[in-house]
């Protein structure tokens, strides 16, 4: 066992007194509508994500809440005859499924927290390519746009048949997973145009991995070297690595999607000597470590959250950021587990679901390391931590459930049904979503200068987690019964799991209300935040809340981010002040 | 297919109630009853990862709460108790544990589905066909086709799956078999089924619109039942008159899925079948065409030549799928709901044809008597 002795850190001078003067930080440095749709600030850029994600994820949760609604009870529910109720509810599961994961999931965490705090973590001013962050936000914006209006258009137009005399068909049913030869021969939906839409969404996936990368490179302060980067740079970093390699993979597939349903080029469809199983390699290569896209920086966050909130180092540093790495590359080669009834080999269904089991161990490194920090750590139930321990509750059931999904022969089984619908809910709703809030609720001081109410705040996570179990924690139980998944009616024997299923979807909706209240109240008249209120290390805390719009006024040197020993209390501040122990900071400052 | 709330084809309903499932005890129930030999390997990996994962996850949980509870912060200036940031032993040990565990199940699971990737060679074959949105599984060499799969127990089955369209999966949760129906492709599945009684078939890849109701049954008979079905059935194939054959076959090869007989539109399908027949049909193309017999025979077997005005050319072509009598039962079909067919015309199509009768008689008494020599071959 070993000590920790790494010299501290610091950004030059001691604590000022919170909260900058008007007129001074990066909320309020210029005004005007223009001020933000053109800015190149990184924090400014985050924020417009924030709201662009989160109008996604209220767009994707109204049709989640349709879609519970609509298996409510067997038959129809959201339209008089089963051919239309059915034909809807294929709308609708699709768009949920989509908006989740290209508007929602995959954004949520890299595009606003990371954009947030990369450049803060950093002590830099900004990314290294601010003007290309800028554009990665409009082409997010565009893409979504044009998606979710192609989307949107078939569910409406199911409602109100008039629209279609105006604005013409659209809509999508393929699922998120654009399945050929469905997609390219069945439906009659608007295929090219929902791929066109997912292809741009790409390049802004595709340019902020870029930009990540750069940043991480090249704007790491003296002092940071990689192995004393806060993992949750580590996870960026990681994270970025697969956008960029996976993304252009599912662009080119999704062209050649376009082009064979345009073009006629038989690529996928067997009618014109094509292979639709081509199609599935080609989209699980991009869509497995999308997993991971969505996943990593959520474990990144908990590794912060963890240490800061335990006030002690993070355990096994050199384990963790390496198991991000790890599986951010064995991730790569384990697509074909979304294929073992496909008809797939079996020397490849061996192969591909031992490589399974071995990306599953660096997350069980990962939940080990966490708990060790815990121990004798000073562990304070702040929101954020609350949310962290919930966080690790779902991840840990969503990756022992992959464990049934991993070997071959229980996934024969399950594949395809709601145990598989259970499984990636926990993965990724469960532990992007709670991690997500928890890095809100931690970064909140700092991206708002406000606090919100501790209470409240800690009510509505409970509240969310409860509705959440509720609502999946039932399709394990449907799905090793064998109910499939993407059923619009099923057999009574669901039923009730269904409407326990359903009822528990309108509890996590209150408490997310609950959550999207305080925070409101939170920015309206929260009280003003201490720059640290949390007492972490990382360079954001030593910066004030909010930051500049430079983020710091000199160039910081970083120490160990997991050193908290130079953080003291001070109640007026009700936060953290530091306290170098050497008078003579400058020292330390200038080594 | 609902109207109103109240199904259509009930058949297709009452299946999807698992009996081996009550709806009493389902709640918590994991799995469904075990009813081939495939079903104990997997129950057991399945049970044996639930108990790991039980004993993981009330380890983790037990001791994140503990901490939580012994550790808590009482003062906010409360300093960690320990500096340990780092043990390699540890992590070697929670590194190499799971690692085993992991290994252990990959091994199991993946020897469990080599032990039985392969049929063996006596099994009996069935080829079973999907289409949007329905099964069909063809005996005998094509023989006769049945909507249901009829199974002799503790006999090894082995079906060839192949779809009419998209991809499609045939998912028996008793059986715990799944494996998806590509188009263009010959996957095979195979099972023995172990208890007589009846089982829910589903499809559990998405197909598109009815993908919910793409449902059948797997029937397990005694051996001795099996054969009597099957020369049962053989016969009733050759001796229905042409309406009644092609009644069934409008449903069990899916038609109805697509066009209603009562005039109503089916959204996502075609045209009602009512009054074609003798009518000026519009194409898309701007013509029209006097609806006759060679019409129907053409928009069945190639449905993309003509497409009616109004409707999208999604249909199927059952070329190479029906044979000439079905095909004829199927235009028979079609033709008995036009109010333009005269009554006449209409009786004699619920007749089998004069002239066949007896040789149609003698074909089913050879065939009849091919039963007989059958248990030899197939044993
Ligand atoms: C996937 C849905 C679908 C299925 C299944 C289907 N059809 Fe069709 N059928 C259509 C559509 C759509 C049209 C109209 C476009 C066209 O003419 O191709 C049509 C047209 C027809 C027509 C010509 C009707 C007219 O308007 O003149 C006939 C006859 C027909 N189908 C018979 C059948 C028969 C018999 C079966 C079953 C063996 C069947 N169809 C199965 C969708 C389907
Ligand atoms: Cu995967
Ligand atoms: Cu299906």
């Amino acid at each position: 066992m070993s000590v920790t002795t790494t010299p501290p850190i610091t950004v030059g001078h001691r604590q000022q007194p919170s909260s900058p003067p008007p007129g001074s930080n990066y909320l309020n440095a210029r005004r005007g509508i223009m001020s933000w749709l053109i800015t190149l600030d990184h924090k400014r850029i985050a924020l417009l994500y924030l709201f662009g994600v989160l109008g996604a994820y209220f767009l994707g949760g109204v049709f989640a809440l349709l879609v519970r609604l609509e298996l409510f009870t067997p038959s129809p529910v959201l339209a008089g005859s089963s051919e239309k109720a059915w034909e809807l509810y294929n709308h609708m599961f699709t768009l949920h499924g989509a908006v989740m994961v290209f508007l929602f999931i995959i954004p949520a965490i890299p595009a606003i927290i990371g954009n947030f705090v990369l450049p803060l973590m950093l002590g830099a001013k900004d990314l290294a390519f601010p003007r290309i962050n800028l554009a990665s936000f409009y082409f997010w914006l565009a893409g979504g746009l044009f998606f979710t209006y192609v989307l949107i258009k078939g569910v409406l137009n199911f409602t109100f048949p008039v629209l279609e005399t105006i604005w013409g068909p659209g809509g999508l049913d393929t699922g998120w997973t654009f399945y050929t030869p469905y997609s390219t021969t069945l439906t009659q939906t608007a295929v090219v145009e929902a791929t066109l839409g997912a292809f741009i969404l790409g390049f802004a996936s595709i340019l902020t991995g870029v930009n990540f990368i750069a940043s991480i490179h090249t704007l790491r302060p003296k002092g940071m070297t990689w192995f004393r980067m806060p993992l949750f740079l580590w996870s960026l970093y990681a994270t970025s690595i697969i956008m960029i390699l996976a993304t252009p993979v599912l662009a080119i597939t999704l062209l050649l999607l376009a082009a064979e349903r345009v073009l006629g080029v038989g690529i996928f469809d067997p009618n014109m000597g094509g292979d639709p199983i081509l199609y599935q390699h080609f989209f699980w290569f991009y869509s497995h470590p999308a997993v991971y896209i969505m996943v990593l920086p959520a474990l990144g966050i908990l590794s912060e959250l963890i240490s800061v909130f335990s006030r002690k180092h993070i355990f096994g540093y050199k384990f963790i950021a390496i198991s991000s790495l790890a599986i951010a590359f064995i991730g790569f080669l384990v697509w074909g587990h979304h294929m073992f009834v496909s008809g797939q080999s079996p020397l490849a269904n061996a192969i591909f679901s031992l490589l399974t089991f071995f990306v599953a161990v660096p997350s069980a490194i990962k939940t080990f390391n966490w708990l060790a920090t815990m121990h004798k750590g000073s562990i304070s139930l702040k929101t954020p931590m609350v949310y962290a321990l919930l966080t690790i509750f779902l991840f840990v059931v969503g990756g022992l459930t992959g464990l049934f999904l991993g070997a071959i022969n229980t996934n024969v089984h399950l594949t395809d049904t709601y145990f598989v619908v259970a499984h990636f809910h926990y993965v990724m709703m469960g532990t992007v979503l709670f991690a997500f809030l928890g890095a809100m609720y931690y970064w909140w001081p700092k991206i708002w200068g406000k606090m919100y109410n501790e209470n409240w705040a800690r009510i509505a996570a409970i509240v969310v987690f409860i509705g959440f179990n509720q609502t999946f924690f039932w399709q394990f139980i449907m799905g090793s019964q064998g109910m499939p998944r993407r059923y619009a009616t099923y057999s009574t024997q669901y039923t009730r799991h269904h409407q326990f299923s359903t009822v528990g979807a309108f509890v996590m909706t209150a408490g997310l209300v609950m959550v999207l209240a305080n925070m409101v109240h939170s920015v309206a008249v929260g009280r003003r935040a201490p720059r640290n209120p949390w007492g972490g290390n990382s360079l954001e805390w030593h910066t004030p809340s909010p930051p500049t719009t430079f983020n710091f006024d000199r160039t910081p040197y970083a120490g160990d981010p997991y050193n908290y020993d130079h953080w003291r209390y001070v109640s007026e501040e009700e936060g953290y002040v530091y306290d170098p122990p050497d008078s003579d900071d400058e020292d330390i400052t200038r080594p | 297919m609902f109207v109103n709330g109240v199904p259509l084809v009930p058949w297709k309903l009452d299946n999807m109630d698992n009996p081996s499932i009550s709806n009493q005890a389902s709640l918590f129930r994991l799995l469904p009853s075990s009813s081939s030999t495939f079903a104990p390997d997997h129950d057991w990996l399945f049970y044996f990862i639930t108990w790991v994962s039980v004993a993981a996850f009330a380890i983790v949980m037990a001791t994140m709460i503990y901490f939580v509870i012994r550790y808590r912060r009482r003062h906010p200036d409360q300093r960690a108790q320990s500096r340990v940031s780092h043990s390699t032993g540890l992590e070697v040990t929670w590194s190499i544990i799971p690692t085993l565990i992991f290994v252990f199940i990959f091994w199991y699971g993946f020897k469990s589905f080599m032990d039985k990737a392969n049929p063996p060679r006596d099994a009996y074959t069935i080829t079973a066909i999907a289409w949007t949105w329905g099964w069909r599984f063809s005996y005998e060499d094509g023989a006769f086709e049945s909507p249901e799969l009829y199974v002799p127990r503790d006999r090894p089955v082995r079906i060839l799956l192949t779809s009419q369209d998209v991809i499609h999966s045939l998912f028996i949760p008793d059986f715990r078999v799944k494996k998806d129906v590509v188009p263009d492709r010959l996957n095979t599945m195979w099972f023995t089924a172990t208890e007589v009684g009846t089982f829910p078939l589903l499809c559990a890849e998405y197909c598109g619109r009815d993908h919910s109701e793409m449902l059948s049954k797997v029937h397990v008979l005694e051996d001795r039942d099996f054969r009597q079905w099957l020369s049962e059935e053989r016969q009733a194939a050759d001796m229905l008159p042409p309406l009644e054959l092609g009644e069934r076959l409008y449903v069990n090869l899916g038609c109805a899925s697509c066009h209603s007989i009562d005039g109503s539109s089916i959204s996502g399908g075609g045209p009602s079948f009512l009054n074609i027949f003798r009518y000026e049909r519009p194409l898309r193309t701007g013509e029209a065409v006097m609806a006759d017999e060679e019409y129907l025979r053409r928009s069945i077997l190639e449905p993309g030549a003509e497409v009616t005005a109004g409707y999208n050319n999604i249909m199927p072509s059952y070329a190479g799928q029906v044979n000439e009598r079905q095909l004829a039962a199927l235009v028979a079909f079609v033709k008995a709901q036009s109010d333009r067919l005269t009554a006449e015309e209409l009786e004699a199509l619920k007749r089998l044809p004069e002239e066949d009768e007896e040789s149609d008689e003698d074909a089913a008494d050879e065939e009849a008597g091919d039963e007989q020599a059958q248990p030899a071959e197939v044993d």
